[in-house]
């Protein structure tokens, strides 16, 4: 498969009479968004606000992020099974509103949600404090359970993702960059002398709160399967999973994977990427077993000489991420896996809950339980009642200068295990 | 049928009938710890015990569900409870606002509930 992806560079985000990108600037006209979300009966308002990088903003409790794309040239749509029709993405042209991004707000069940910070310290712990971001903060009508309103925050977050994307449909793109995924005999044919490396994507899927979609289709009731890399750029997998914040995959996430990016900057290189895995978190155990099976199935078959395997969730994704690095590794092929830690406040108790000896190639996106003191801003997008509820945050940890004490882990994306974080060790 | 073990008085209520419910009027590492003692006397674990990514000091209720049979003692069963609670103990306890109980037992309630398809 071969994606181009093109990039408009997004300056700023207004609010305007006419949607449309003028210049750089992303103009939207806020009623026709609302109208947009709100055919959505579930809720009973919502408000826009627009948060840039710099400014004395906090945005909490965090639902998702996602980033404006549109498919300008190709098979299907972006967002397949969820938004557009069911059909195959991941090829033709894509493109994508650079540095713009939508962040839906909303209390689901009160806690676990993550902040965004766009000035000071807890700016340096989320990447999201660098894009300008539509912030809509969702009303959801009385008595809607968590499930529904889960749902209803997941598709209005991508229909206005959706929509902001089409406005650059004929805009010209001010980069681009081509991706192609080649099958596995023509990789074979033009890199014979390069190591074949696989990446195995692991994806939260443990229930209420902790889903992932892939085409639509909830993943834990899926079992370990392939796809293309340029497939997710074109949103092929999308988030719906709200809890805790540090090291959650939003649809942002999935849709720029690091991973993904740095093999294809070595493909061709130093190695060639030859297949991409995905694969499910599920709580029943035989699931774990059956779902770490069929990775080590496909690596095998696949006949990789290395794989990555990231993994999403603290405790019991711990468990199938040394399912899935044992199993794989017994059959000859070497893992690298990625993941974060609870280490304790001072860093030195076990970063995992799960372990083994063949796990011995392991990149860490940080220590979520490290804490850290956040300044009062000037407005906050949301509400702070829920931050005593956040994970990582302490109950009554307002202070009374405004400042609140959390550990990293309240904050969106802080500790991430794609590596699409700033948490650096030397 | 198999054994739930809960300190979750709405997965009790829900599960009542469809499971032999050991209720465990205590904390969650009550909870883990009578799961321990159960897989030592050769039940076999059926859920993992840190479901979900609500950290085991952010929350007040688990629910774990173990094998009715016992047989010999399950290696992997030992392991992974073994860890958990080790897991667990690690996190310092934090004071949870009682607003929070009910959203806390809902998401134990989906986590179960998800796992076990009902």
């Amino acid at each position: 498969m071969k994606l181009d992806v093109g990039y408009i560079l997004i300056k700023d985000i207004v609010f305007a009479e006419k949607s449309e990108i003028k210049d750089g600037i992303l103009r939207l006209n806020a009623k026709e968004l609302e109208t947009l979300v709100l055919e959505d009966e579930r809720f009973l308002a919502v408000s826009f606000d627009i948060a840039r990088p710099g400014e004395s903003v906090r945005i909490t409790p965090v639902k998702d992020v996602i980033e404006p794309r549109a498919k300008v040239e190709g098979q299907g749509d972006i967002f397949p099974g969820v938004i557009s029709k069911v059909d195959v993405v991941g090829s033709g042209k894509t493109h994508v509103l650079r540095g713009a991004a939508v962040v839906t707000v909303g209390k689901v069940v009160g806690f676990q949600e993550g902040i965004i910070d766009m000035t000071g310290l807890g700016a340096e712990y989320t990447p999201f404090s660098k894009t300008t971001n539509l912030v809509a903060d969702f009303t959801p009508r009385d008595g809607l359970t968590p499930h529904d309103y889960e749902a209803a925050l997941r598709f209005a977050g991508l229909k206005l993702a959706y929509a902001l994307g089409r406005l650059g449909v004929n805009i010209s793109p001010d980069e681009s960059k081509v991706y192609e995924f080649p099958s596995l005999m023509e990789g074979i044919k033009l890199y014979p002398d390069l190591p074949r490396v696989g990446y195995v994507q692991m994806l939260q899927s443990q229930g209420l709160l902790h889903d992932t979609y892939v085409y639509g289709v909830d993943m834990k009731q899926s079992l370990t399967t392939m796809l293309s890399p340029t497939e997710i750029m074109d949103g092929a997998i999308i988030s719906g999973n709200c809890v805790s914040a540090c090291d959650k995959n939003t649809t942002y996430h999935h849709q720029n994977n690091p991973v993904i990016e740095d093999l294809f900057a070595e493909h061709g290189k130093t190695l060639n990427f030859a297949a991409m895995v995905i694969t499910n978190e599920n709580v029943y155990l035989a699931d774990k077993i059956r779902s770490s099976d069929w990775t080590a199935k496909l690596v095998d078959h696949l006949d990789l000489d290395g794989v990555i395997i990231s993994q999403e969730g603290f405790g019991n994704p711990d468990t199938d991420l040394i399912m899935n690095c044992k199993k794989v590794e017994a059959t000859g092929t070497k893992t690298v896996i990625i993941t974060n830690e609870y280490a304790g406040r001072d860093g030195t108790s076990q970063s995992l809950a799960d372990a083994d000896p063949s796990a011995d190639a392991l990149v860490t996106g940080g220590n979520s339980n490290q804490v850290v003191t956040l300044p009062k801003l000037d407005r906050v997008i949301g509400t702070l009642d829920y931050t005593e509820k956040i994970a990582g945050g302490f109950a009554g940890n307002v202070g009374s200068d405004g400042s609140i004490t959390v550990e990293i882990q309240a904050i969106t994306g802080s500790t991430n295990e794609l590596g699409f974080n700033y948490m650096s060790a030397r | 049928m198999d054994i739930l073990i809960t300190n979750n008085p709405l997965a009790k209520e829900r599960f009542e009938g469809k499971f032999n419910i050991a209720f465990v009027d205590g904390p969650l590492l009550d909870v883990l710890i009578a799961v321990r003692n159960r897989v030592h006397n050769g039940h076999t674990l059926l859920t993992h015990p840190l479901s979900g990514s609500v950290k085991p000091n952010e929350t007040l209720y688990k629910s774990v569900l173990i094998s009715r049979v016992q047989g010999a003692v399950d290696e992997r069963s030992v392991s992974v409870i073994g860890e958990c609670i080790l897991a667990t103990q690690k996190f310092a306890p934090r004071a949870i606002p009682e607003r929070a109980f009910a959203d806390l037992q809902e998401v134990d309630l989906a986590l179960i509930s998800g796992a076990l398809q009902l």
